[in-house]
């Protein structure tokens, strides 16, 4: 399902707005099914705030925000519940694991939700990005680009029309990122999915269609 | 792979305030408990009192027209006519109803060999009114010898105050009924005379009592004609301190004995002392209720990061509410439980005293605090529920 984004404007960035350009915010921008877009942009433009409205986490916005026919500042919690569970799926830039859980146990969580996978595929995502072995360990005890990689598992655990990543691979090294990549195109390529990145320059392992600028 | 909940559980298990719950939980059940407990006490003191049992003070009143000045003036008489009597029997507190028959006969009670001699007054009721039926209570015009009840007061009264005034011996109940009293009952001419001894000491009834046989024989052969009627009744009653028995004596201008009065006070005094103990129950409760309900808001707030993750991956709020919700019913089960069966081990310990008291309470837990320990119970689940509920929904 596309989305349509009508006149967009975060309640933060009002100010700013008013003396700059932008290709998604105060304008008609529209993100296609299936497409792959990579936003761009420095710090403090709106990366981060435009991927949580897409995922109802946000709903500071002047605008409107259309998915398919309806505007998802009407959806409640229950529908946005299903929408998470099922049509929209988002790796944190803060990561938001839970700390105390072992890998495993954080994944298993998302999965446990939605019972997409088995736990041969977990683990099977977890040998391709070389992390199998933190899924025994604390998530406090991980280093940051191992978090990163368990929290993008857990974000596979799911079936999903969009993948959102918020800076995907901040915290990796280029080997490391280069198996992400590549485990995010198939994934999407499966499963028919479209992507939103937000970061601040494209990564070249990971082919974009287009490229926004915020 | 594990399920839903236990894992959502343990992702909100980091942060559980033991000493809180335990508090809430502790006070809640006391509180409950002695709520519960003083529900039942009020219960069973009820239904004894109501019952045929007589806890405090007695089931038997006396009822007499109260006397006026204007009434004896008058030369008043104050009996209770047939359809008077027939009108208090049919009174919804009253069991039966007991005519006190007067002596119309004059009598002289004496001690010959002590050169003692006295005007004597008899009263006769029912012997199903007696509270004790003395081995010897029949009389017949054979009988060699009349038997009386008299006062216990009576001879409380020659033991402590005339004897120990007058350098007289005191007697014992035993040595008063080895007694021999000559009797004379005369009228107009006429003259009778026989024996007289104490067979029994009343408690209940304040005279001095002859057997009813007697009573008929003598009035009917040397008491005054003319039409008669008892100037006092003795009443058995379910409940001495009956509200519509105390307006009736009111409405009717009738006097009674004041042991009704203070046993009336006695239970008012008894249902004041459970009431305020049921109120500090309630408080109680209602305090703990409240700390519960703080503890599981504490909780939710202190994890407020983890619910609201959690509801960013697709948890749904029934799953959250649960989690807490689970636990709101184990301490409620626990409360329950725990004052229930505080409640039991108690009224049995109550029922041991009592019944050394040579009284008997009602059986089981009554009726009255099921009902207030279901109402608390629910109080307590809708109330955390609402809590548990509308703290979630604020997070999502």
């Amino acid at each position: 399902m596309s989305i349509a984004l009508h006149n967009v404007v975060p309640h933060p960035l009002r100010m700013f707005l008013t003396d700059h350009h932008s290709e998604v915010w105060n304008t008609q921008a529209t993100f296609n099914k299936g497409e792959r877009v990579f936003v761009s942009a420095p710090s403090g433009k709106g990366k981060t705030t435009l991927l949580m409205i897409l995922y109802g986490v946000r709903k500071d916005y002047d605008g409107e925000v259309v998915c398919g026919e309806q505007a998802i500042r009407s959806r409640n919690h229950t529908r946005w519940t299903s929408v998470r569970r099922d049509s929209i799926s988002v790796l944190f830039q803060e990561l938001r694991l839970f700390p105390e859980m072992t890998g495993l146990e954080n994944v298993a969580l998302k999965n446990a939700i939605t019972g997409y996978a088995d736990e041969l595929k977990l683990k099977e995502y977890a040998v391709r990005l070389d992390v199998a072995e933190c899924l025994y360990r604390p998530c406090r005890q991980l280093s940051l680009g191992q978090q990163q990689r368990i929290a993008l598992i857990r974000s596979l655990m799911q079936p999903f029309e969009w993948l959102l990543l918020d800076e995907p691979f901040s915290h990796l090294d280029a080997d490391n990122a280069a198996a992400m990549a590549a485990l995010i195109d198939e994934e999407c390529e499966s499963r028919e999915a479209g992507l939103i990145v937000a970061g601040f320059t494209p990564f070249a392992g990971l082919k974009c269609g287009r490229e926004l600028g915020l | 792979m594990k399920t839903l909940l236990p894992l959502v559980r343990r992702a909100l298990s980091k942060k559980t305030g033991k000493s809180y719950f335990i508090f809430a939980v502790g006070g809640a059940l006391l509180g409950c408990t002695l709520l519960l407990v003083s529900v039942q006490l009020w219960s069973d003191m009820q239904a004894t009192v109501r019952g045929n049992a007589s806890l405090i003070g007695g089931d038997y009143i006396f009822l007499a027209k109260r006397v006026t000045t204007i009434g004896a003036l008058a030369g008043g008489k104050g009996g209770f006519s047939d359809a008077e009597i027939n009108t208090l029997r049919r009174q919804p507190f009253v069991l039966s109803v007991g005519r006190i028959e007067a002596s119309r006969f004059q009598a002289l009670l004496g001690m010959q060999f002590l050169h003692l001699i006295s005007e004597a007054f008899f009263e006769s009721v029912p012997d199903s009114f007696l509270d004790i039926t003395p081995r010897d209570w029949t009389w017949n015009p054979r009988s060699a010898s009349v038997p009386l009840i008299v006062s216990a007061d009576f001879i409380d009264l020659y033991n402590f105050g005339f004897a120990a005034g007058h350098n007289m011996p005191q007697l014992s109940r035993k040595s008063v009924e080895l007694v021999d009293f000559d009797l004379t009952v005369r009228s107009a001419g006429r003259s009778f005379v026989t024996k007289a001894h104490i067979v029994g000491f009343s408690d209940r009834v304040n005279s001095i009592l002859v057997p009813t046989s007697f009573m008929t024989w003598a009035n009917a052969n040397y008491g005054v004609r003319g039409t008669y009627q008892p100037a006092r009744l003795i009443v058995k009653t379910r409940d001495p301190a009956d509200e519509r028995l105390i307006r009736f004596v009111r409405e009717h201008a009738l006097q009674t004995n004041a042991e009704r009065l203070r046993s009336g006070k006695v239970r008012i005094l008894l249902e004041l002392a459970l009431s305020a103990t049921a109120l500090i129950g309630g408080v109680i409760v209602l305090l703990a209720a409240f700390v519960l309900v703080l503890y599981f808001q504490v909780m939710i707030l202190r994890s407020d990061s983890e619910i609201t993750l959690l509801s960013h991956l697709g948890v749904g709020w029934m799953t959250l509410f649960w989690t807490y919700f689970r636990r709101a019913l184990v301490a409620i089960i626990l409360i329950f439980g725990g004052s229930l069966g505080a409640l039991v081990w108690s009224k049995n310990q109550i029922s041991a005293i009592v019944d050394a008291q040579g009284f008997v309470l009602p059986e089981g837990i009554g009726m009255s605090v099921l009902l207030a320990a279901a109402a608390m119970f629910v109080m307590l689940l809708v109330g955390n529920a609402v809590a548990i509920m509308r703290g979630v929904r604020r997070l999502l």
